[in-house]
């Protein structure tokens, strides 16, 4: 098993499954044992795990309620632009 | 029905907004207006939120969004469907979120938030060379603790975590903006987690472990 885990590919994907709980049985046995013996790798690994849950639990940032306006303020301006510079006349 | 094909006077009868990103786009791309506007509504706190992370400020961040919306609006013919429209959205967006983030280091201020609290404090900036190296001076800011620890997070590691754990995207889509391969995204991913949670402990671990 632990032979397993020199590929670092193997062993960044099973750390990334079990940082995000997806991991299934098999796998999460085969690193719970490997972190036994590398502490400092399921140091690591818990570093890892808790840096998610600050993110995922960081508050929101959303758009201010008058974005939309504001977008279609600029687009048509945009437009009026290219209109006035693609006239015939001009 | 192939979108070429479709009449436009049939617009009103397309129900927009059961319709994914891509078709969403082909139809913007056909002249329907009405389809970038339902995108906008789709992306637009996601694009908030993954930019804040890069300005730490509400009125860059929303300037930045528009400007994000704005190329979408300009180069809607460039995109194809063989990629998803929210990769090539945010890989837009992550240009952009750069090349302002490269330009206010090279500004080389820092913010500080303002007390909302306070309804007469207001956010302001501040020079570097006006920041006194006093450990208490730092304490007083009132900057939020974690957008300060992503603030320190090297730029490798905060744009795959960000993407990942605020916008929630699958590897290979975060691989295809970033355009690094998917190992690599993986291993990023697991240090900038790491290392976000040591900035945020404020401890230094003597030891690292490259995964």
């Amino acid at each position: 098993m632990v032979s397993r885990l020199k590929n670092t590919s193997k062993l960044s994907n099973l750390i990334n499954g079990w940082v995000e709980n997806r991991l299934d049985d098999e796998d999460y046995i085969t690193l719970t044992d490997y972190f036994k013996s590398r502490p400092l790798l399921k140091t690591f690994a818990e570093q890892s795990k808790g840096g998610k849950q600050v993110l995922r639990n960081a508050y929101s940032v959303t758009a201010a309620d008058d974005f939309e306006e504001k977008l279609a303020r600029r687009i048509a301006v945009e437009k009026n632009d290219e209109s006035v510079s693609n006239h015939p006349n001009l | 029905m192939g979108l070429a094909t479709m009449d436009i006077q049939t617009s009103s009868a397309i129900q927009f907004d059961q319709l994914s990103n891509e078709d969403l786009m082909e139809h913007f791309q056909s002249g329907h207006e009405q389809a970038f506007n339902l995108l906008v509504k789709r992306f637009k706190d996601r694009l908030h939120n993954f930019l804040y992370r890069y300005t730490h400020n509400h009125q860059d961040c929303e300037d930045l969004v528009q400007e994000t919306f704005l190329r979408v609006y300009r180069s809607k013919h460039s995109y194809e469907r063989i990629a998803k429209f929210s990769t090539w959205m945010y890989t837009i967006a992550l240009n952009l979120a750069k090349s302002e983030y490269k330009k206010k280091q090279r500004m080389t201020t820092v913010t500080i938030h303002k007390d909302e609290e306070d309804s007469e404090d207001r956010a302001m900036k501040l020079e570097a060379t006006d920041i006194l190296p006093d450990d208490s001076l730092h304490e007083k800011m009132c900057m939020n603790e974690l957008e300060k620890a992503l603030k320190e997070l090297s730029e490798d590691f905060r744009e795959v975590v960000i993407l990942r754990d605020i916008q929630q995207l699958a590897y290979d889509e975060i691989a295809n903006i970033t355009d690094l391969p998917m190992g690599t995204v993986k291993s990023r991913i697991n240090r900038g987690r790491s290392q976000l949670q040591t900035l945020l402990k404020k401890h230094v671990y003597p030891e690292t472990i490259s995964a």
